[in-house]
C-alpha cells in the first residue's frame, strides 16, 4: 500500500530498467505525486485505489506487467493504466484491459501529455456519468410526477442546478476530447460492465 | 394548440409548425418501426449548403445513396455515409466525432438511429455518446438529427431528449412531422 500525501493526482510508475523509471519520474513529480516500483511484485505491493495512474512496462522480472494489470482489473479499480513497453503490441493485447498502450521510447512531452490525457478523460466521465444519473432519476419523475408538485420540491430544483453545473463544467471539456479520447471514454464504460 | 411543458415544471410545448432549424441544433426525429424518419432527417439536410455526414448503424450506403437521390436528383453525390453497421458503440462515437471534425465540417450530420444502438449496448451509453456528439455539433454549427425508428417508450426519449434541442414525432404513413417539442438541450 502506497501513503498520499496531498490533493495531485497520483502516477505509479512500474519500470524494471531503475534509470527510465527515475527519469520518468522527473518528468512527472512537477505535476504529479510519483511512487515508483522496479519489477511487478513492487508495484503490486505499492498499488492501491488511490492510484490514479499506472504507467507499466509490460516486460519485467519476476511479475509482468501483463500480470500486474490484470491484478489491478481484478480490483475493479477505476484507476487508469497505460502500457509503457518496447514491445509491439500484438494480437495477445486484446484481452489486456489497459487504457492506453503507448511504445518506447517517449519523451517528455509525450509522457506527460499522455497522463494529462488519461486523467482529463476520467474527470469527464465521471461528470457525465452523474449527470446520466440525474437525467434518468428526473425522467421519471416528470413521467409521474405531476409538474406542478415537482416545481414545490426543493430537491427537484437542486437536481435541476446540479445538471445546469455539469453542462457547464462538460460543455468547458468536450471541447479538449478528440475523436480518440471519445472512444476511450465509451470504451471504459464497457470494460466496467 | 399549445400546451407548455418545460424543465420548470409548467407544461411541454407542442410546436404546430416544423421548427426552423438554425446552425448548431441537435433534433431527435421519432418514427416507430418501418417510420420514415431517417428520409425525414436527409429531407431537411438537403436544404443545407455543403456536405452532409450520415452515421448509419443498420442501412447501407447504397440504399442510403438512393434515399438521398429519390429526395432530390443528384444530393447523394453530397452525401458522406460513414458504414458503422458493424461498429461497436466506442466505434460508432470516435467515427462520428471525426466526421464532425473533419475539414471542412459537414454542414449536416445524420444518425441513424439511437434505436439500433441501444438495442446493441444501453441507454446510459448511447446517453454518453449522444451528449459527446451533440455538443460537438452546436461548437460546429453543424445541423444534426438524430433517427428514432424502435418502439416508443416515453422515458427513453425523455432521457436522450435532455441532450438535444427538439422532439420531432413522424406519423408512419405522413413523412411530415406530426409534433415538435422543444428538448432541453
Amino acid at each position: 500500500m502506497t501513503e498520499h500525501s496531498g490533493d495531485r493526482p497520483t502516477v505509479l510508475i512500474a519500470e524494471d530498467e531503475r534509470d527510465l523509471a527515475d527519469l520518468f519520474a522527473k518528468w512527472l513529480e512537477p505535476t504529479y505525486e510519483v511512487y515508483l516500483a522496479y519489477d511487478g511484485d513492487e508495484a503490486i505491493e505499492r498499488f492501491d485505489d488511490g492510484i490514479d495512474v499506472v504507467l507499466l512496462d509490460r516486460n519485467m522480472p519476476t511479475t509482468s506487467g501483463d500480470e500486474v494489470l490484470r491484478f489491478i482489473r481484478a480490483r475493479e479499480s477505476e484507476c487508469l493504466v497505460a502500457m509503457l513497453t518496447a514491445i509491439e503490441p500484438d494480437v495477445d493485447i486484446f484481452e489486456l484491459g489497459f487504457d492506453e498502450y503507448i511504445v518506447k521510447p517517449v519523451q517528455d512531452d509525450e509522457l506527460r501529455s499522455l497522463v494529462e490525457r488519461l486523467l482529463r478523460r476520467r474527470g469527464f466521465d465521471d461528470d457525465l456519468r452523474r449527470h446520466y444519473q440525474i437525467t434518468s432519476k428526473l425522467a421519471v419523475l416528470e413521467e409521474h410526477v405531476p409538474a406542478s408538485e415537482l416545481s414545490k420540491r426543493q430537491e427537484y430544483q437542486d437536481l435541476l442546478d446540479e445538471l445546469e453545473l455539469l453542462d457547464g463544467a462538460l460543455t468547458k471539456s468536450t471541447g479538449t476530447l478528440d475523436a480518440a479520447d471519445v472512444g476511450a471514454i465509451l470504451r471504459g464504460e464497457i470494460q466496467e460492465r | 394548440m399549445i400546451d407548455s411543458n418545460d424543465a420548470s415544471g409548467g407544461q411541454r410545448e407542442h410546436l404546430s409548425v416544423e421548427p426552423a432549424l438554425e446552425p448548431g441544433t441537435n433534433a431527435l426525429v421519432v418514427g416507430g418501426p418501418d417510420s420514415d424518419a431517417l428520409e425525414y432527417g436527409l429531407g431537411r439536410l438537403a436544404d443545407l449548403d455543403g456536405r452532409v455526414t450520415v452515421v448509419s448503424t443498420d442501412t447501407t450506403p447504397d440504399a442510403i445513396a438512393d434515399l438521398a437521390d429519390d429526395t432530390s436528383p443528384g444530393y447523394a453525390a453530397s452525401v458522406d455515409v460513414v458504414d458503422c453497421r458493424d461498429a461497436d458503440l466506442p466505434m460508432v462515437g470516435e467515427a462520428t466525432v471525426a466526421a464532425l471534425d473533419a475539414d471542412p465540417t459537414p454542414s449536416g450530420l445524420c444518425v441513424h438511429s439511437l434505436s439500433t444502438l441501444i438495442e446493441r449496448t444501453s441507454l446510459q451509453q448511447v446517453y454518453k455518446l449522444l451528449y459527446i456528439v451533440a455538443d460537438r455539433v452546436r461548437s460546429h454549427g453543424t445541423v444534426a438529427f438524430y433517427t428514432w425508428d424502435g418502439e416508443t417508450d416515453p422515458k427513453t426519449l425523455r432521457i436522450l431528449g435532455r441532450a438535444l434541442d427538439y422532439h420531432l414525432f413522424l406519423e408512419s404513413e405522413d413523412p411530415s412531422p406530426l409534433r415538435s417539442e422543444p428538448g432541453d438541450g
